[in-house]
């Protein structure tokens, strides 16, 4: 099973600061991996990540889809390469299709979506990602399945799932991995504001999973998974983590 | 704003006819009132009033008038 | 019994003129319905409208890369023809580009016109008086790009994507006001889309391996049409949140 360690490998996450990416990052850490982390709030960076110092610590608006690359040319300096790149940052809500105006459809899209995108197509033409390598994202059920009131984030899921099969076949040449991991319901998701409105409203609480919610951690191994060299032909997939949800 | 036009917003929100609705009238009583029509009221408090509004005080409202109070 | 296909004096909105577009505004009105086209493209409107001799039939041009200029659109339409019974979305640009020449700006024009337009008409078509409360479906033409992955063409394949989701959501959020919601998802088909792509032509290698996996040939405009007619129809009152594919086989090969 030594093929499930990250030790020797460098690793870049993007979106650090809500519960799930932190456990992740801290996940990732404790494989060994060399790691730079880039998140948008520089006193949240410091105080979530003390240990860790710049240039492996990088703070911009990463949702700042504009200056991505600038930003990325300004704090990457020629010697950091990554054997993989993690994509944790997500933006949702709740709202009813009459309120889904073009300014909040395309800032959803642009977070979970285009700022995906814009991040690979600067890291691979800046030669960042090694030979080998692994990306992983985020991704949702959500992409996959019917969300009364969440056809933007659904929307901007599946933009980001699509994204990735096609990337995958594009970087078959250098022998990257693209993939992504469509979650269901997490634990640490329920501490978030809008998901507390939404089962007050809803009155639920009973899991639509039968094996129930997630933990944060078998979302982070599955990253490491993805990560390590124990999936290097298996490319273009969203895995689902569910807990049963869409059966 | 007079509790007119709040209560006029609120029949667009449900999509009812002008005239429908009351301060008096009980939420429970309006069929359209449903778990899609508390999401677009969160969003319509935070838009139109400024106001955050959780799903856990939703439940405290009963009539249209506690929601025209909420609104201020 | 309701007759099955049955479009007489329909208002039906049919945005986009294309090579699918095209070929479901002549069906449509053939069958009797009052067609709507919207376009960006006043040429084509003219051809188009040149073609379908008498009925009450009308256009309006609209650049679908700037969403803002939707909602007065609708509105327009709306007094002019009354609430809408149908409206299918055959807008779309090919968008081939490798990765690392998507920049954002590209990105976001693809997003535009194959999407955020999507969303907007139905936002606006959706809002009370402006649709049949009876009955109203709605068709968007996405691609069996949004389920394989296509190097040089992650735009296009994302905007589809996003698409496909925005349907399963809208059905089940629109389903109480009666208006149902699908996608088609054509697979190669000969439109001049297709034909300005280079590699298109009989004797390409390309045009030889789709045929390997799209092994009942190259769809014709026609094919779609009668998806999107069949959705459109009484004969698919219970398909709703659906993408159906018209793929000569590609996508289970």
């Amino acid at each position: 099973m030594s093929d499930l360690t990250l030790q020797n490998k460098s690793a870049l996450i993007i979106g650090v600061h809500d519960k799930l990416s932190r456990i992740i990052a801290r996940s990732i850490i404790k494989e060994n991996a060399h790691v730079t982390l880039i998140g948008s709030d520089k006193s949240l960076l410091a105080e979530e990540y003390p240990e860790i110092t710049e240039p492996h610590l990088i703070n911009f608006n990463i949702t700042d889809c504009k200056n991505i690359e600038k930003n990325l040319k300004s704090h990457l300096n020629d010697n950091l390469k990554y054997d993989g790149v993690v994509f944790c940052h997500t933006q949702s809500d709740f709202k009813p299709l009459s309120f889904v105006k073009y300014d909040n459809l395309s800032s959803i899209v642009n977070d979970n979506y285009f700022s995906f995108v814009e991040f690979i197509r600067v890291l691979t033409k800046m030669k960042k990602i090694n030979n080998n390598g692994s990306i992983v994202a985020l991704s949702s059920i959500s992409s996959i399945r019917a969300m009364k009131a969440k056809m933007a984030f659904c929307s901007s899921k599946a933009a980001l799932d699509a994204a990735i099969r096609c990337l995958a076949v594009e970087f078959a040449n250098k022998k990257i991995r693209v993939n992504s991991i469509q979650k269901g319901e997490v634990d640490v998701d329920f501490e978030k504001g809008h998901i507390q409105d939404v089962s007050a409203i809803r009155e639920e609480g009973v899991s639509n999973a039968c094996l129930g919610a997630s933990s944060a951690t078998e979302i982070a191994n599955t990253v490491i998974f993805l990560l390590s060299d124990a999936t290097h032909t298996l490319t273009g997939q969203s895995i689902v983590i569910d807990g049963g949800y869409t059966l | 704003m007079t509790n007119e036009e709040k209560i006029a917003i609120l029949e667009e929100m449900l999509e009812l006819e002008n005239g429908t609705l009351s301060e008096a009238t009980e939420l429970l009583a309006i069929e359209e009132y449903d778990s899609m029509a508390k999401l677009s009221l969160i969003v319509t408090s935070d838009e139109e009033f400024g106001k955050k509004l959780s799903g856990e005080q939703i439940r405290t409202f009963k009539t249209v008038g506690d929601i025209l109070s909420f609104w201020g | 019994m309701r007759p099955l296909l049955n479009f007489n004096n329909k208002n039906i909105i049919v945005a986009g003129v294309g090579g699918i577009g095209q070929a479901t505004v002549l069906e449509l009105a053939s069958m009797g319905a009052n067609i709507i086209m919207i376009d960006a493209n006043e040429q084509a409107l003219n051809e188009t409208i040149f073609k379908l001799g008498q009925g009450k039939h009308s256009t309006h041009i609209c650049d679908f890369s700037k969403v803002d200029t939707i909602e007065p659109l609708i509105k327009n339409i709306v007094k002019e023809s009354g609430a809408i019974d149908a409206f299918v979305y055959c807008v779309g640009i090919g968008a081939v580009r490798p990765l690392k020449l998507s920049k954002y700006e590209f990105m976001r024009t693809v997003m535009d016109i194959n999407f955020f337009s999507f969303i907007e008409m139905i936002r606006c078509i959706s809002l009370k008086g402006n649709y049949n409360p009876k009955e109203t479906n709605i068709v968007g033409i996405s691609a069996i790009g949004a389920f394989l992955g296509n190097s040089t063409k992650t735009a296009y394949c994302a905007s589809k994507g996003a698409m496909n989701a925005a349907v399963r959501c809208l059905a089940k959020e629109l389903a109480p006001k009666n208006i149902r919601i699908n996608t088609v998802a054509p697979g190669v088909t000969d439109t001049p889309m297709a034909r300005a792509s280079e590699d298109y032509g009989s004797e390409s290698e390309e045009y030889k391996s789709i045929l390997q996996r799209q092994y009942l040939g190259i769809c014709s405009p026609n094919d779609i049409t009668n998806a999107v007619v069949f959705l459109l129809s009484n004969m698919s009152n219970k398909i709703t949140g659906s993408c159906l594919s018209v793929d000569g086989g590609k996508l289970s090969s």
